[in-house]
């Protein structure tokens, strides 16, 4: 079958679901319609505890009279399949995701979050102390990282391995939920590189000294922006997406609190 | 209801197909992915294996039973794959005697416990797998992050069922700076016993998940005296936690499609040979936490720790 025809069949049957999905097939998002959502997806975030997640913003979100359901998501397969098939009006999405999908989604960026000041962070590519490996030897090596879409490989070689010229198809790539799992994959010799953030592994180094101390940094990645916040064109009025904006960027009890959970410090409006 | 499940089967299936085969692949790679059963858990897993790996994905599902559908063989072979995700023992055994006689047909098996019993790396070098037991130095070093102040940890366990996982354990327990104090028994009502006998040694007990050490009854005694007893208990379940354990670390079934689908491109992008990968842990975790608990046998929980956690029963 050529992909002109897999596509049309599956045009067709997406048009298929959306119709019965609603039952009429004239569905049109307007803000009254229940069921807005917020979805959330930041594997790079310190914060995994989901289930706190989004009682805290459901709640903030209630209080604040935006009757949103927010669901954060662990792994990437159920951010994407869930974002294609129920798309969100709102969404806290990584750049390179927001990147590949921005047209086909409709994704309007609005605030991006800082983090110490920042809108951005870095990745540390990781090997054990004592490791012999430097970037000129890194071909077979197993490399434990957070996922970076189907094409990670492009999107580590941007990031990371460009401006070292290596290719990133010699390398072993084993995707972990969170940076801590690449992190103690590596401190236990279950993998010999793990690509990291900056921030966690100076976080958990300071409970867990023994893992900072088996480490070592080999290189470090271009600055990574923190996750966007979109909105997605057409599936809000603009009243209520500058209404959004003013809430995050408030700086009230609440929205500090807030920061918190989500592990930023403030937010900035996004300029591309 | 029904109708929207079909539905969106329907259009899961069609999105499986519809992935740009990575360069280097052959345009003919496909994946078969094998199922032990109709369990939910296969199918979730399934999905998000098709979800990452980047190949068309092609399941197939034993039912429980291969008798229950002869043909299937034909059926899978006649996908032309080159690999088998296997998922469950049965499965997994069944790709193992299907390749004996095809091995350019790469085999990750995973969701198989204790998967050494099955024999199924033995005389056949196109098979690897991710072991569905989280690591013990896994445990250990998350265990160390949420309890810094844990130095001795101790452990009831059976000679015959995981003498090997004891010598691993103390490897890496020595490694973050833990003395692992290991007492064999031979019968489940010796449990209670050992437990006495150790117990005034540790700040830490290790629950294993061994057949002649782990039963309801001693389980429900050990939530009850970890917490009479001030001590940190660690072990493998949600369940166990929420019923009063300390801690648990675990993995769940999308960390291992992930982990299964890096794998499989890893093989068939050509980076990797599966005798290299052998049988790999789970890296993902799953941390419970029982806050109620912590704080009955009087520990604070950092809270770099606590954000790492997945599930965290509250006070």
């Amino acid at each position: 079958m050529t992909r002109h025809r897999q596509l049309l069949i599956f045009a067709i049957f997406l048009s298929l679901f959306a119709f019965l999905a609603d039952g009429t097939g004239n569905k049109k998002v307007t803000f009254a319609d229940k069921g807005e959502k917020f979805y959330y997806f930041n594997p790079d975030s310190p914060q995994s505890n989901m289930v706190r997640l989004k009682q805290e913003m459901d709640n903030f979100l209630k209080q604040a009279n935006f009757p949103f359901s927010f669901t954060p998501f662990a792994r990437f397969s159920d951010f994407d399949r869930l974002s294609k098939v129920v798309p969100p009006n709102f969404v806290l999405l990584p750049q390179w995701y927001f990147e590949k999908n921005r047209d086909k989604m409709q994704f309007v960026p609005l605030l991006v979050p800082t983090r110490n000041g920042s809108t951005s962070y870095r990745k540390l590519l990781l090997t054990s102390k004592q490791s012999e490996a430097t970037l000129t030897t890194l071909t077979k090596k197993t490399l434990a990282m957070t996922f970076l879409g189907a094409d990670g490989g492009s999107q580590l070689t941007k990031l990371l391995f460009a401006q070292h010229n290596i290719n990133v198809d010699d390398l072993n790539i084993v995707v972990t939920p969170k940076d801590s799992d690449a992190l103690f994959a590596l401190a236990l010799g279950q993998v010999e590189m793990a690509l990291v953030s900056e921030e966690n592994l100076t976080n958990i180094g300071k409970v867990n000294p023994i893992i900072l101390e088996s480490v070592r940094s080999l290189t470090e990645s271009i600055p990574i922006s923190l996750p966007i916040l979109c909105y997605r064109k057409g599936a809000i009025p603009q009243e209520k997406i500058e209404e959004i904006k003013n809430l995050f960027l408030g700086s009230n009890k609440k929205q500090i609190a807030i920061m918190d959970i989500l592990q930023f410090d403030g937010w900035q409006e996004y300029y591309n | 209801m029904a109708g929207k499940n079909i539905i969106t089967s329907i259009v899961t299936i069609l999105l499986l197909g519809l992935f740009v085969i990575p360069s280097g692949a052959k345009e003919t790679d496909s994946i078969a992915v094998l199922l032990s059963g109709s369990e939910e858990v296969y199918a979730d897993t399934a999905a998000a294996f098709a979800s990452e790996v980047g190949f068309p994905v092609h399941i197939f599902n034993l039912q429980g039973d291969i008798k229950k559908n002869p043909g299937l063989k034909d059926k899978l072979f006649a996908s032309n794959p080159a690999l088998i995700f296997a998922l469950g023992a049965k499965a997994a055994y069944i790709a193992k005697i299907w390749t004996e006689n095809r091995p350019e047909i790469k085999v990750i098996f995973s969701m198989v416990l204790n998967w050494q019993q099955y024999n199924l790396l033995k005389g056949q070098d196109n098979i690897a797998g991710i072991a569905a037991e989280v690591a013990p130095g896994t445990q250990f070093v998350n265990l160390t992050t949420f309890v810094p102040k844990i130095k001795k940890i101790g452990v009831i366990y059976s000679e015959n069922n995981s003498s090997q996982i004891i010598t691993q354990a103390r490897q890496k327990a020595q490694f973050l700076g833990l003395e692992l104090i290991a007492f064999p028994i031979d019968r489940p009502e010796d449990f209670q016993t050992a437990y006495k006998k150790m117990r005034w040694q540790l700040d830490g007990f290790w629950v294993l998940n061994d057949p002649i050490t782990y039963s309801l009854e001693n389980m429900a005694w050990l939530a009850e005296k970890c917490i009479k007893d001030r001590l940190v208990c660690l072990g493998q379940s949600k369940n166990i936690t929420e019923q009063g354990l300390a801690f648990s670390i675990n993995t769940e079934p999308g960390d291992i499609a992930s982990q299964a689908a890096s794998l499989a491109r890893n093989i068939l992008l050509g980076h990797q040979s599966v005798s290299e990968i052998g049988v790999m842990p789970p890296l993902g975790t799953n941390i419970t936490v029982n806050l109620k608990t912590a704080d009955r046998i009087g520990i604070t929980v950092n809270e770099v720790a606590l954000n790492m956690a997945t599930t965290i029963f509250d006070k």
